[in-house]
């Protein structure tokens, strides 16, 4: 299955599990953003290999990418791609970060064994 | 330069989504302990990305065309059934292209439709028409071919070059 498939299908799981949950509590306005953060969040998950090394990292990326929509959800609605470059800065971030926690962690080691 | 390109525009993009977002989104005082903490993640991220730094034109016309599609069948799918799910259909649809087309150069068609598909995703307060659509989609299948060495791998960046397109749109049309 390539990328643009699994995000795809995602989407549209996305779309049915909102469907089912407005049906089970109507008033529940907030559920309205589910398949927009779905969305944004399949895109993470279309990282490869080398940037998101496992499970977790899309988990911490999807955490990072979640700040990023709650804080943009005003300034780019509806402008398309917003969700894309949202998720783009989430790996990118969050990749730095744990680029930043290695080298931090490898000073540490070298800093003991001296 | 000329070799970087694809990085420059990515980086225009990114930066322009910071500071929108940094901004107009969050508190005065949030904002001046985020700046220095996002723009360092950022750069620490894409500094240390294994970028493959060569341009590759080829196969324009197939990424153009395939986005331009992409994108107005997702604008006009989007009033019946919501911007989100007629992404997730016109992209379903677009990643069984790559068994139509045998042929290896067609292999990224799935992925410029895709990219196409994110501009038709915009409001149709933002983009009126279909015309308007189709030529910026047809733009970020061009950004496409041109930065498709940039980045590769990472998540989000054919919806980066839809929001450029749809911006450079914005920004044309609001100051000029």
């Amino acid at each position: 299955m390539n990328t643009v498939r699994a995000s795809s299908i995602s989407i549209i799981a996305g779309c049915c599990i909102q469907f089912l949950l407005l049906k089970a509590f109507p008033d529940q306005t907030i559920l309205l953003k589910v398949p927009y953060v779905v969305c944004g969040a399949t895109f993470c998950g279309m990282s490869s290999s080398q940037i998101i090394k496992n499970k977790f990292w899309v988990l911490g990326c999807g955490i990072v990418y979640t700040w990023i929509f709650i804080t943009s959800d005003l300034i780019f609605n509806g402008i398309g791609g917003g969700l894309g470059t949202g998720a783009c800065l989430a790996v990118l971030m969050f990749h730095g970060l744990m680029k930043l926690g290695e080298s931090v962690e490898r000073f540490i080691l070298s800093y003991k064994l001296k | 330069m000329k070799k970087n390109i694809g990085l420059c525009i990515f980086a225009l993009i990114h930066f322009y989504y910071i500071i929108r977002l940094l901004s107009t989104g969050i508190p005065v005082l949030e904002t001046c302990i985020l700046i220095p903490f996002v723009t360092f993640a950022y750069l620490w991220g894409f500094g240390h990305y294994p970028h493959n730094k060569s341009v590759d034109a080829s196969r324009i016309s197939s990424s153009v065309i395939s986005a331009t599609l992409g994108g107005v069948c997702c604008y006009v799918l989007s009033p019946e059934t919501g911007p989100i799910l007629a992404c997730g259909i016109v992209g379903l649809l677009a990643s069984f292209l790559r068994h139509l087309f045998k042929d290896k150069k067609y292999h990224e068609l799935p992925y410029s439709t895709y990219c196409g598909c994110f501009v038709g995703m915009s409001a149709h307060a933002i983009l009126p028409d279909a015309i308007t659509v189709s030529i910026l989609a047809g733009f970020s299948g061009l950004l496409f071919a041109t930065t498709k060495r940039s980045l590769e791998g990472v998540g989000g960046r054919l919806g980066s070059l839809s929001f450029a397109s749809v911006v450079c749109y914005l920004l044309i049309h609001n100051y000029i």
